[in-house]
C-alpha cells in the first residue's frame, strides 16, 4: 500500500482522476431530483480543484512547520520552503479569484427558452478554462507535496 | 468600462499565479515534468469519461414513452420541456417536426402515439389551427392515452376533448408549469 501511495504514477494519474470522479458525481447527485441526469454545471469542476489545491498545500505546510518546530535539521531543510510557501498560496489565492472573476464576466450565456430567461455556462470559458486551471493547480501542487 | 477593466485584471491574476507557480516548482527542483500534467489531464478526461458511465449504470431508465403534440410556431416551448424530460432520460417519441418528404403522416402519428403512455398537449392560439395538434388530440383521446394538456397562451381556447382534464398553465408561471409537468409525468410513469 505504501508503494502504490508513493509511487509518481498515483499522485500524477490517480489524484487528477479519483479528485475529477468525485468532483463530478458528487455534484450531480446532490442536485434536485428534477434534473437527475447531468447538466454542463457538473463538468465545471476545476475551481473546487483549486481550492482543493490550496487547502492541500495549506496543510503540508501545516505538517512541515509541526515537524519543524521538533526537529531542527528538518527546520534547517525547509526553511525557505516554508518562507516561500506563503507566497505560492498567495498565488494561488490570486489565480483562483482571478479565474473565478473570468468565469463570471465571460463563462455565461443568457438563454431565453419560452418566457423564462436562464443562464448557461459556455463550454470554452466557463468549463475547459477553469477545468484546466484546476487541474494544472492541483497537479503542481501534488508535485510540489511530493517533494 | 468598470466590467472590462475588472476581466483584464482577472487575467493578469491567473498569468500571475501560474508564474508565481511555475518559480516555485522551478525553485523547489520539484520533478514535475510535462508529461505528468499531459497524464493527469488524460486521467482526468478518463475521469469524466468514468463519472459518465457510473451515472448511467445508476439511473433508471423509463421504458415508458413521452409525446409532445405542438404547432411548430411554439416550438421553444417544447423544446424547454423537451429538455427537462430527457435530463430524466425519459424516452422521447417523435414528433411531426421531424417526419420527412414522402412520409405518411397519419400512419406515423397513429404509431408514435399508440407507443407512448403519455401525451404532452401544447395549447395556443396557434395549436387552434394545427392540422396535426388537432389530429393529435383526436388520436390520443380516441387511443384513450394519459393526456397532459399545457396552456402555453393565455387566450388559448380548451378543445372540447379536454375541457374535462386539468391543465398546467405555463402562460402565467413557465417555472411552476414545467415542474408540475415533472411531477406528472413522474407519477404516472412509476404507477407503471
Amino acid at each position: 500500500m505504501i508503494e502504490i501511495f508513493s509511487s509518481k504514477l498515483f499522485r500524477y494519474l490517480a489524484v487528477p482522476l479519483i479528485t475529477t470522479i468525485l468532483g463530478i458525481l458528487i455534484k450531480s447527485v446532490s442536485k434536485k431530483d428534477d434534473s437527475i441526469w447531468f447538466v454542463k454545471d457538473d463538468f465545471a469542476f476545476g475551481l473546487n480543484m483549486s481550492v482543493a489545491a490550496i487547502l492541500l498545500f495549506l496543510m503540508n505546510c501545516v505538517t512541515i512547520a509541526e515537524k519543524s518546530q521538533v526537529d531542527s535539521t528538518f527546520l534547517n531543510q525547509t526553511k525557505d520552503f516554508l518562507i516561500n510557501s506563503s507566497w505560492i498560496i498567495t498565488g494561488l489565492t490570486f489565480g483562483l479569484w482571478g479565474i473565478s472573476t473570468i468565469v463570471r464576466k465571460l463563462g455565461w450565456e443568457k438563454k431565453t427558452v419560452g418566457s423564462a430567461i436562464t443562464y448557461d455556462l459556455k463550454i470554452f470559458w466557463g468549463i475547459i478554462i477553469p477545468d484546466a486551471y484546476g487541474l494544472i493547480t492541483l497537479i503542481i501542487v501534488v508535485s510540489l507535496i511530493g517533494n | 468600462m468598470k466590467s472590462k477593466i475588472e476581466t483584464v485584471i482577472s487575467f493578469i491574476a491567473v498569468l500571475i499565479s501560474i508564474t508565481a507557480i511555475i518559480i516555485a516548482t522551478k525553485t523547489y527542483n520539484s520533478d514535475i515534468k510535462l508529461s505528468y500534467i499531459i497524464i493527469g489531464i488524460g486521467a482526468s478526461f478518463v475521469g469524466v469519461v468514468i463519472s459518465l458511465f457510473i451515472k448511467k449504470l445508476f439511473t433508471p431508465k423509463s421504458k415508458d414513452k413521452v409525446y409532445i403534440s405542438y404547432s411548430d410556431s411554439d416550438k421553444n416551448i417544447a423544446e424547454s420541456i423537451r429538455r427537462r424530460l430527457m435530463h430524466r432520460q425519459f424516452i422521447l417519441n417523435i414528433d411531426h417536426s421531424n417526419i420527412s418528404i414522402g412520409d405518411n403522416i397519419d400512419k406515423i402519428i397513429t404509431k408514435e402515439i399508440e407507443d407512448s403512455s403519455i401525451i404532452i398537449i401544447l395549447l395556443s392560439k396557434n395549436s387552434e389551427n394545427s392540422f396535426f395538434v388537432k389530429n393529435e388530440i383526436k388520436l390520443a383521446t380516441r387511443k384513450k392515452k394519459k393526456i397532459l394538456p399545457v396552456k402555453i397562451d393565455p387566450d388559448a381556447k380548451i378543445p372540447n376533448e379536454l375541457k374535462n382534464i386539468r391543465f398546467a398553465d405555463y402562460s402565467s408561471n413557465s417555472t411552476e408549469a414545467l415542474n408540475d409537468i415533472m411531477k406528472a409525468v413522474e407519477g404516472i410513469l412509476l404507477k407503471h
